[in-house]
């Protein structure tokens, strides 16, 4: 009875301490199957298995991971984030990545990452039907499409306040837009970051600078996400955003009386970025999907159409069946080298000019 | 009785030291996981400010003074706004519900629950939705075209979201107030407004301290709330988000961190400070007697006052919530609000996997988690262990620091062996539970210093060490501190994902991610639906629980100590 | 002697609570700490049951050295002045908590309760719950939930302080008979000189955490030590006849006669059932109260004069 009591005892200490004791052994438990998981890929190499961890930028892409675990057979895991995230976390994570594919997000963002050695080279015989200013010349970041910068609009905004609607980056500026335009801080959107980018070369830096000025006095504030100038320009709080153009918009479209506008003096585009993680738990699952996606037209064409956007025909040009919805000299000229060795330069004078921090 | 000899008074040698070792053994297990689990990660963390091109260096620190004096000021401004009004207005609220009587109090009272369970970014943009400049309150009904974005907007928001959890604090106390004393005060002649005024509140001093520092820390180290509507005003939380998500300079993060805790940590002193001096004044007046059909009536202008701020409060949760929801089932299509189901088709369409797995992390996080807590408040509280107060203010540091660094923390610490945790389960657990850990520590040493030291000492005195005072003593009477520790974490291990972001794996989402997936990706129906859906599991869970703790507590009726019979 | 406290000291802070205390209780006896609050009586009864270390000094029972044990291990038991009773269990859970530490089992353990519970007169009251009792039925669970334990020394801290007048008169008639039939040797804590006096087979009188008078109730009662213990036990009156010598005396201890050492005016007469009580304001305008069996009345007003007996 005593002996009972005491063992009962002990259990409920026990139990309590669970917190901790269990964790840790589970935890081991799950590292060691997951070991066992590795091995057995370093085995049979061919007949891929597993999972691969996708790190991606929505969760549309669903039917094209589907058909990868169908025709080459690894399951996919995947998980939105943005760039700066992924770029924080693998930072931090010191060389041993949670994922092992990083599929879209800005360029610069990988340019970045390959200058940190956390990505994996990639060769394969296709790679060289790519376009060669969309993918790293060493093979270790490529292109999936470019994502495109124009505006939106909100007519019954626009209506309301007598205004037309800007046709042109430099029509942005006029002075009747004063508070009516919203942009993305350039260090959380890639696209925004695009938008100053390219601005700056075309216009060069001083003329680019003095424009950024100008358009500044037209910007109440620049929001801190990425979707915020589409979405808050339907919602009628401000009649101009400069956003990408892409299928979201699209339900924007029936929400709300907004157009889609293509600056006649060039749209900014930002490469969307595919590369493998270094060191991760399954890195040949990630090379399969490289290889098999890049291959294929059909899977090319598959997130073209989950994307509602051609644009992956500007990385592939030898894409068959699809046809741009913008005339390609409307691009504006971009050095995209310069995106990623200038990003910080550019961020830091563009937060000191445009008073980002500090403004009460 | 005179047959039997006394026997010496204490059990076997070998159960004492049995008991014994295990009682520091469960200590040091405690201590051992706040170490690892809250110091550790964030040593990690500050050990980042420190590293530079090639190796230590205080680079960063060089000019975080100079250059982020505004934004520590702006933290702080705000900061001491929200803490004030969400103060108040969750006085206001709870004497509302405290007076409002028995049912209308419930019901109230759910309300209340309801907007304790607030998922990220929602409650902002419901609030854009409707004061915005084309909101449907300020344009819609009153025709004006305001701009919320600014401090202004940030304040109201925190206000109405911390007064929440404020106004149950202060309600938990009102109800554990001597009534006596309000009688007394009656009988000797004052007025309702008086008695509420000169002897209620000053006797919910110490809640009402608690309130504001709490406040405080959540709303500096609110990065959220800012980030949607703050528009150009930025704080220390911001520009941390900045730099992880836009820089990805983990040194200059840490380093604002660091920055944060300053005046933090001030706050805390203070608090602690106060709290010390009130502790004294308290405790002299022991022997509280609680009867049952004393009520509270409000009259005159006081009434107006408290029915006033109460209005404004309940009224803008009904506007918030019913907006999340409406905006869950209609589509604005060009300015014609229609019914639709296609954000519900889109959820049911999806994965229900990630709500599963949340309702899973959650429930253990809440069981588990409210355990260690009473555990270390029972030793730090009670036990007054040596150094317990650093271990306390320790406990403390995740809940003070944005989301995102404790996160990061996680992974510097634990991405290597002996203690690889990265990508598993078990780290976004540990992280939630520490995460939240000091409500849960705060609650149970506010229920254990309800249980009479000489509970205690009785025990002991009959012969159980220590260890069995713990189990038969304590335990059994921190019921409520269990339950509110459950509801705490498992709400905010549904609904909060600033740490968890950098820790969850492709394999292991949950289910904010998709509301984040759908925010980020501008699908303001579908992330309302997502929402509602967190809101009705949670609050369900919650009631479910409560029903359960209620019900087993019926079995034993409530103590108190009768003075006369 | 069974308990004996030996040259003890307690200082919280700078304060010393208890000064260099030294007192010994034989077996079976009981011992009333009787003082103001605030002279060190608890601090005292703390010490011996473990609950405060002593700063100097020791603590021995039945010859052992009980200084440095810790509570649970000491050979004593107290009743709390609220009694402490845990109320998450039932009346009888209560009284055989301590049994379970002392390896017996829980059907000894109850029937050993209900045993003790008799004692009191509570058997019936076995399943109740803490929260349904009333106050002299909680006193009578605590009593017996420390007797069970079968402690050397019963340790009570002003354990009738919650009761009513009349309840506290028979709560502590039933202990002074209880301690009598088991032999129990107990000290009691109290500030009430009434109950010390009624209770006691030894008073200690203590003020400013130091012993002014040990003994038993009537030799303290009329040979007081010194002042502070002939205030504390009893009213007494302090006066200079009309020689110039200072008197001490009990109230009873006057009488009211033709020609006295002393004289006075009845300022007030208060009849009390079974005597009478004046104040008497002197020449000197000192005043005196003086009892006197209930016949003898004298209006308030008249000259008077006094001899103590």
């Amino acid at each position: 009875m005593k002996k009972m009591k005491k063992f009962a005892a002990l259990l409920l200490a026990v139990s309590m301490a669970a917190g901790m004791v269990a964790c840790g052994s589970s935890d081991k438990k799950e590292e060691t199957t997951k070991k066992e998981e590795t091995k057995k890929d370093d085995k049979e190499t061919k007949k891929l298995e597993g999972t691969l961890k996708v790190v991606t930028t929505g969760d549309a892409y669903q039917p094209l991971f589907d058909k990868f675990t169908e025709e080459v057979g690894p399951k996919v895991e995947f998980i939105s984030m943005s760039s700066g995230e992924v770029l924080s976390k693998l930072k931090a994570e010191g060389g041993t990545p949670a994922a092992d594919l990083w599929f879209g997000g800005g360029i610069d963002a990988f340019m970045d990452a390959k200058d940190n050695n956390l990505l994996e080279k990639v060769d394969f015989d296709a790679a060289d039907e790519l376009a060669p200013e969309f993918k790293d010349s060493d093979n270790y970041w490529f292109s999936k499409g470019v994502t495109v910068v124009g505006f939106i609009v909100n007519n019954d905004i626009l209506k309301e306040k007598g205004l037309e609607a800007p046709k042109s980056w430099d029509d942005l500026t006029k002075e009747e837009y004063q508070g009516e335009v919203l942009m993305s801080n350039p260090a959380i959107s890639g696209t925004n970051y695009a938008v100053v980018n390219a601005l700056l070369q075309t216009k060069g830096d001083e003329e680019g600078w003095k424009y950024f000025e100008a358009l500044n006095k037209n910007v109440d504030y620049y929001s801190k996400r990425g979707s915020d100038p589409s979405t808050k320009t339907a919602a009628g709080e401000v009649g101009i955003g400069i956003t990408y153009i892409n299928g979201t918009l699209d339900e924007l479209k029936e929400q709300a009386d907004v157009d889609v506008i293509y600056p006649s003096d060039g749209m900014p585009y930002v490469p969307e970025g595919v590369a493998a993680f270094a060191n991760a738990d399954n890195t040949e699952a990630a090379k399969a999907f490289i290889e098999w996606f890049f291959s294929d037209d059909e899977n090319m064409k598959m997130m073209a159409e989950i994307d509602k956007n051609n644009t992956c025909l500007l990385v592939k040009p030898s894409l068959k069946g699809l046809e741009l919805n913008f005339d390609k000299d409307q691009l504006m000229k971009e050095d995209l080298s310069l995106f990623g060795s200038k990003r910080t330069e550019i961020l830091d004078k563009w937060s000191t000019l445009m008073g980002d921090k500090g403004e009460e | 009785m005179k047959n039997r000899k006394p026997r010496e008074k204490r059990a076997s040698f070998y159960d004492a030291h049995f008991y014994n070792i295990l009682d520091y053994f469960i200590l040091a297990v405690l201590v051992a996981g706040v170490l690892i689990f809250i110091l550790y990660p964030l040593l990690c963390m500050i050990r980042q400010s420190f590293v530079g091109e090639e190796g230590f260096s205080t680079e960063v620190y060089k000019s975080i003074f100079s250059d982020n004096l505004l934004l520590v000021k702006n933290s702080v401004f705000v900061g001491v706004l929200s803490a004030f009004f969400s103060t108040i207005l969750g006085l206001l609220v709870s004497i509302c519900v405290w007076t409002a009587g028995k049912k209308p109090g419930k019901f109230l009272e759910a309300i209340l629950l309801i907007s304790m369970v607030s998922p990220p970014f929602i409650a902002s943009l419901a609030y854009i939705q409707l004061f915005g400049r084309n909101g449907l309150i300020t344009k819609g009904v009153f025709g004006l075209s305001l701009n919320p974005y600014g401090w202004l907007g940030v304040v109201v928001m925190q206000t109405l979201f911390f007064s929440s959890l404020n106004a149950l604090m202060i309600i938990g106390m009102l109800r554990k107030m001597d009534m006596s004393l309000v009688r007394a005060s009656f009988d000797l002649g004052a007025s309702s407004g008086y008695t509420l005024w000169r002897i209620v509140v000053p006797l919910l001093k110490p809640v009402l301290l608690s309130c504001f520092l709490l406040s405080f820390i959540r709303s500096i180290a609110d990065f959220g709330t800012p980030v949607v509507i703050g528009g150009r005003f930025e704080t220390v939380s911001t520009e941390i988000y900045m730099q992880v998500i836009g820089y990805s300079r983990l040194d200059k993060s840490a380093a604002l961190n660091v920055l944060l805790l300053i005046p933090t940590i001030l706050v805390f002193i203070l608090y602690r400070y106060l709290m010390q001096k009130n502790e004294k004044v308290i405790s002299g007046n022991s022997n509280k007697t609680v009867e049952a059909g004393d009520t509270f009536r409000v009259r005159g202008l006081s009434a107006m006052v408290v029915w006033l701020g109460a209005g404004i409060f309940f009224v803008m949760m009904t506007l918030e919530y019913g907006s999340i929801f409406l905006n869950s089932f209609s589509r604005n299509l060009r300015g014609k609000i229609t019914f639709t189901t296609m954000y519900l088709d889109a959820l049911l369409e999806r994965n229900m996997d990630t709500f599963i797995r949340s309702v899973e992390y959650a429930l253990i996080v809440a069981i588990v988690g409210s355990m260690i807590g009473i555990l270390l408040s029972y030793y730090i509280e009670r036990r007054k262990i040596k150094f317990g107060g650093v271990l306390d203010f320790i406990i403390t540091l995740p809940y003070m620091l944005p989301g995102s660094c404790f996160g990061i923390g996680y992974i510097l610490a634990f991405n290597h062996e002996p203690l690889k945790l990265t990508g598993t389960a078990v780290i976004v657990i540990l992280n939630m539970i520490y995460k939240q850990m000091s409500i849960t520590t705060k609650a149970s040493a506010s229920s254990l210093l309800q249980i009479s030291t000489e509970l205690d000492a009785a025990a002991r005195d009959l012969g159980a060490n220590k260890f069995l005072v713990m189990k038969d003593v304590i335990l059994p009477n921190v019921k409520q501190a269990f339950a509110t520790g459950f509801i705490n974490n498992f709400t905010s291990a549904m609904v909060t994902a600033g740490a968890v972001i950098f820790l969850v794996t492709p394999g292991q989402k949950i289910a904010v991610f998709t509301l984040f997936d759908c925010i980020n990706t501008g699908r303001y129906g579908e992330a309302s639906m997502i929402a509602t859906f967190i809101i009705v599991i949670t609050i369900s869970v919650n009631v479910l629980f409560s029903i359960i703790v209620a019900w087993k507590g019926r079995k034993k009726r409530v103590f108190r100590t009768e003075k006369h019979k | 002697m069974y308990l004996e406290l030996k040259n003890i000291s307690k200082s919280f802070g700078e304060k010393e609570v208890v000064k260099d205390l030294s007192l010994s209780l034989p077996k079976g006896e009981l011992l009333c700490l009787l003082g103001a609050s605030g002279c060190g009586k608890t601090t005292t009864l703390k010490m011996i049951s473990g609950f405060l270390k002593t700063d100097k000094g020791q603590i021995l029972v039945d010859g052992q050295d009980i200084t440095t044990l810790a509570p649970e291990k000491r050979p004593v038991s107290t009743v709390f002045q609220s009694y402490a009773l845990f109320p998450h269990m039932s009346v009888l859970e209560n009284v055989i908590y301590g049994l379970k530490f002392r390896g017996i089992r829980k059907k000894e353990a109850r029937e050993m309760g209900m045993e003790y519970l008799k004692i009191v007169d509570m058997e019936e009251y076995a399943g109740a719950s803490i929260g349904e009792i009333s106050g002299g039925q909680q006193q009578r669970v605590a009593l017996v939930r420390s007797l069970i334990t079968k402690p050397k020394v019963l340790l009570l801290d002003e354990p009738l302080s919650n009761l009513d007048a009349k309840l506290r008169v028979k709560m502590r008639e039933e202990i002074r008979e209880i301690q009598k039939k088991y032999e129990i040797t107990m000290v009691f804590v109290t500030h009430d000189q009434e109950e010390a006096m009624v209770l006691g087979d030894q008073i200690a009188i203590m003020d400013q955490g130091k012993l002014v008078q040990i003994g038993k109730p009537e030799e303290v009662y009329l040979h007081p030590q010194n002042d502070f213990a002939r205030d504390f036990l009893g009213i007494s009156n302090r006066f200079t006849d009309i020689r110039g010598n200072t008197i001490c005396c009990r109230p009873e201890e006057l009488e009211f006669v033709a020609e006295g050492s002393v004289k006075g005016i009845v300022r007030q007469e208060e009849f009390l059932g079974f005597y009478r009580q004046y104040y008497i304001e002197t020449m000197n305008h000192e005043h005196i109260i003086v009892r006197t069996d209930r016949d003898i009345k004298v209006e308030a007003g008249k000259e008077v004069q006094l001899r103590v007996k």
